[in-house]
């Protein structure tokens, strides 16, 4: 599982976030909490400026992970307005 | 608003619509605080890569090929839990700048998956890219059948 130190941290800090920091952006590399930021290129720009061009998470402050649906991708276009 | 027209039929009437679906041409670079990064870090610009996007209104969400981003080096920046046909699987998640015709449509607000596109289409001819509801929902689009064209408004 990829990134998985940096989402146990997540999920470990998410109760306090989610208090003060919900529809945030949160950047966690390693066990490092680069900080909470505004908006996505913010978080992304400051982890940047510490670790460099590499794998983190940036993840934003919600109550619950959604899954993804991609189940139809296989038939193509299927609903149009024309 | 712009607007944008793809043509999809052939000088021989050939209907590339009928045949393929809405397929455009992008170009795939990396996000801006990534290129900004690179530039005050004096660090050379990424390379862009050109390839096709299928226009796919039955996906929620918007799936660019993970080849692409491992050959651009981009990082990945998150990881999604995602229903497919065959299942649930664990996704990496990028951002990405994703230019079409005059609009750039970057996938920002929401991440997009990394997914080897040549498993997810039958019919795939080199799409890097496919483009869902994720992305459409900042568009009009116009599907116009009899005629093999697509119209995109931004």
């Amino acid at each position: 599982m990829a990134l998985e130190t940096e989402i146990a941290l997540y999920n470990e800090l998410l109760p306090s976030l989610l208090e003060s920091s919900m529809g945030k952006y949160v950047a966690i590399k390693g066990n490092d909490l680069i900080g909470v930021f505004d908006d996505m290129d913010m978080g992304y720009r400051a982890a940047l400026d510490k670790y460099g061009v590499t794998n983190f998470l940036l993840r934003p402050v919600r109550a619950e992970e959604p899954i993804l649906d991609m189940r139809n991708l296989q038939f193509g276009i299927v609903r149009v307005r024309v | 608003m712009s607007e944008f027209e793809f043509s999809y039929r052939s000088a021989i009437g050939e209907d590339f619509l009928y045949y393929d679906g809405p397929i455009i041409e992008v170009s795939i670079n990396a996000p801006v605080p990534l290129i900004s990064y690179l530039r005050d870090s004096h660090l050379p610009a990424y390379s862009v890569i050109s390839g096709l996007a299928i226009i796919d209104t039955g996906a929620s969400v918007s799936v660019l090929d993970e080849n692409v981003m491992l050959d651009l080096e981009i990082p990945f920046l998150d990881t999604i839990w995602t229903d497919t046909i065959h299942g649930t699987a664990e996704t990496k998640r990028y951002n990405a700048s994703v230019r079409w015709s005059a609009a750039t449509c970057r996938c920002s607000s929401e991440l997009c998956s990394g997914w080897e596109c040549s498993s997810l289409y039958e019919f795939w001819r080199g799409c890097h890219h496919a483009i869902g509801r994720d992305l459409l929902r900042r568009f009009t689009m116009t599907y116009d059948g009899p005629n093999s064209k697509v119209k995109i408004a931004t």
